[in-house]
């Protein structure tokens, strides 16, 4: 082509510059002069509406964290209200935590899931259902650094009894056929501190049960992610009665469907590799039968506690696990509806839990 | 832009088994390809559009020619449009769309300015620096549930039909060998590459196409609107929250390779079915794509047009190459 590429170039830049640099301009936003939220709480008003509440650090005043308050019928009407009580654009590009109240969380949190989860902003955050009003939880925060609840979340998954969950998997469990969402459950303590008191289940977009911390255990191991947590278990023996505690490091999860008969049968497999952390007077722990008695007590015990948790989903008509998902994967004329009618209630599971145990106690 | 959404068109019809439609047709464009070399090779000297004229006429060669105009602003108005719309909603939602469509269209047109020479460096570069972001892929992979993919095959022909007719968009630009196959050097390697190209182009889609439905369940994959981009935010660094941005503005390099070519291609038609010159028809083939891409604004619109170069791309690559095949197959027994 005969063309003078030169005089292309100057055009270019006479044209395209001005349009990046003039129309580039009124879209940048500092962090100075925006007011990002960390947590965003919701709780039910009355009628159908939602009240809303923002935690943010104003970095502008020393730091000092401040909530925002707001009442409306819709998430994104919630966020415009805190909007026009700022000084500073509200932003929630940087929100770490969304937490629902229970009461909530039982009305439906579909809206705040289609509004809010599916925003591109939203991105890495967590949620819980708090057991206090979202209001009352934000006033005890505000002594606290703005992060405090997340990384307490985040600590708990790591070191403690708490299944890891996000965003991310809320939603995959959230949207998938033959599964049902799962969020941390927070409460406060007497002391108003805020701790991690179980796990909420939702069924669809309801909040359906709450597992106390054993069971929350039972679920982590079950969903075979990470097996850390401590467990506290009974030992008898010749009338003497006492509890020993046993703590997970890792393990292994492995699931098995036998199609073979009527109904599907499905076998877990668990092998869990940790120690006993206390343990009865009466039991002496360098004593191979008496290891081996303890280890015989626990795993018969964790495979109940296991067996008990599958048969209460069942009985509630939760899926936590995405057992249907599980089925669905082998059975190619799976249906959501007519598994969860007729075959989950009466799904028959079997329990096997292989532990290993490592180190003891400092003492005999 | 096909790329940042198609998991979410192909699971229409075979549901986790669409990445199979995927595979077949990329497997038989490679047919396609080879209809494509063998009309170039009895077309002699010169392109496609000597050759319409050659086994049409005069005057319906030029029709046809003008179709694959259409086609080719088609193609630059679908993208820059989607480009432009993904840019608005995900990183400035409050800049004018007109700008940005005018920025995209002048930066190709400086591009096509340079000749087939800067294009052809344009098309090398703009697969090799993108090709980074595959590796972002290892996330979703690694948080993969293998399961999504079990029970393999449970759909019937229809479903992967529909399927295979959602992915075909993924494939279009490769029509403009055509137009450009008088300027390679050595035609006797062009085809090797050709089919080269088109296997490593179906091997991408089906690593994209693989994570996302591994990561996403059937459901999500409906709900969700850019898969691939969402599939990037799983990214998280430290020192930087929003990975899909670097990955928003990488795409525009994906996307010059084809908008070039389908401009250079357009201004080269114009010269030869109305007879302005070259110069003349970059800009009025610019301005048209500049027009119409503000013209269609919003997802309703830019659905459409999505939908319509789904049409005309299957139309280009299943109809008007193995007919033009066909054309020159008989004209070579007749004479």
């Amino acid at each position: 082509m005969r063309i003078n590429t030169k005089a292309y170039f100057w055009i270019f830049v006479a044209i395209a510059l001005p349009i990046l640099l003039f129309t580039g301009s009124d879209d940048h936003q500092k962090v100075d002069d925006i007011q990002i939220l960390s947590i965003l709480g919701f709780d039910v008003a009355e009628g159908a509406g939602m009240k809303g509440a923002g935690f943010h650090t104003d970095y502008s005043h020393q730091s000092k964290p401040t909530v925002l308050h707001a009442e409306a019928k819709k998430t994104k009407l919630i966020l415009d209200q805190m909007n026009r009580q700022s000084s500073m654009p509200v932003e929630i590009g940087k929100l770490s935590l969304l937490l629902i109240s229970k009461p909530l969380a039982e009305r439906g949190i579909d809206e705040i899931v289609r509004s809010l989860c599916m925003d591109p902003l939203i991105d890495n955050i967590m949620l819980a259902v708090s057991e206090e009003p979202v209001e009352k939880v934000m006033e005890k925060l505000e002594s606290k650094e703005s992060h405090f609840l997340p990384l307490l979340l985040e600590q708990n998954m790591l070191h403690s009894e708490l299944p890891p969950s996000n965003l991310r998997f809320f939603l995959y469990d959230y949207a998938g056929n033959g599964r049902d969402a799962s969020v941390p459950y927070l409460a406060f303590t007497e002391k108003d501190e805020a701790i991690v008191q179980g796990y909420a289940v939702f069924d669809e977009d309801r909040l359906k049960l709450i597992l106390d911390v054993q069971e929350m255990y039972a679920l982590k191991v079950l969903q075979g992610q990470s097996m850390v947590g401590l467990v506290s278990f009974p030992l008898e023996r010749g009338g003497m009665r006492d509890i020993a505690l046993f703590r997970g490091y890792n393990g292994s999860r492995t699931r098995e469907l036998d199609t073979s008969g009527d109904t599907p049968r499905i076998t877990y497999h668990i092998q869990l590799r940790g120690a006993i952390k206390d343990y009865p007077k009466w039991v002496t722990y360098r004593d191979r039968s008496d290891q081996e008695y303890i280890r015989r007590e626990l795993e018969e015990y964790l495979e109940q506690q296991l067996q008990r948790l599958l048969k209460k989903f069942q009985s509630k008509g939760v899926d936590p696990l995405g057992i249907g998902d599980y089925v669905r994967a082998y059975d190619r004329h799976w249906e959501e509806r007519a598994f969860y009618a007729e075959e989950y209630p009466k799904l028959p599971y079997e329990v096997d839990v292989k532990l290993k145990l490592t180190e003891g106690g400092i003492d005999r | 832009m096909a790329t940042l959404s198609f998991q979410r068109h192909i699971v229409g019809g075979a549901g986790h088994d669409a990445w199979l439609s995927l595979l077949l047709v990329g497997l038989s464009l490679h047919l396609v390809v080879w209809f494509m070399v063998y009309v170039m090779r009895e077309a002699g000297e010169g392109d496609v559009l000597s050759l319409h004229r050659q086994l049409f006429g005069r005057w319906l060669g030029s029709l046809v020619s003008s179709c694959f105009y259409g086609y080719a602003m088609l193609i630059i108005i679908t993208q820059i449009s989607s480009y432009v719309e993904v840019i608005n909603l995900w990183v400035f939602p409050y800049t004018n769309p007109w700008s940005l469509c005018l920025f995209l269209v002048l930066t190709v047109v400086y591009l096509v300015a340079g000749g087939i020479r800067v294009i052809a460096g344009i098309c090398f570069w703009c697969v090799v620096i993108p090709s980074f972001l595959l590796l972002t892929l290892y996330f979703p992979l690694k948080h993969g549930h293998w399961l999504n993919f079990l029970p393999m095959f449970n759909h019937d022909a229809g479903d992967y039909l529909i399927s295979a007719k959602q992915s075909v968009p993924l494939f279009f630009g490769m029509e403009f060998f055509l137009l450009y196959y008088p300027f390679i050097k050595h035609k006797e390697k062009a085809h090797r590459w050709a089919q080269l190209g088109i296997l490593h182009t179906t091997l991408v889609y089906m690593l994209i196409a693989v994570s996302s439905f591994a990561y996403f369940n059937q459901a999500q994959l409906k709900q969700v609107l850019w898969p691939t981009l969402t599939l990037s935010k799983i990214v998280s660094l430290p020192f930087l929250e929003r990975f899909e941005y670097i990955y928003i503005f990488t795409w525009f390099f994906v996307i010059m390779p084809v908008c070039c070519l389908a401009l250079w291609g357009g201004s080269r038609i114009l010269r030869a079915t109305v007879g302005v010159s070259v110069r003349y028809g970059l800009w009025l083939s610019a301005a048209i794509v500049f027009v119409c891409s503000i013209l269609f604004r919003g997802p309703i619109e830019v659905d459409a047009l999505q939908h319509w170069l789904n049409y005309a791309s299957i139309g280009a690559m299943y109809g008007y190459i193995p007919l033009l095949a066909l054309g020159v197959l008989i004209r070579k027994s007749l004479r």
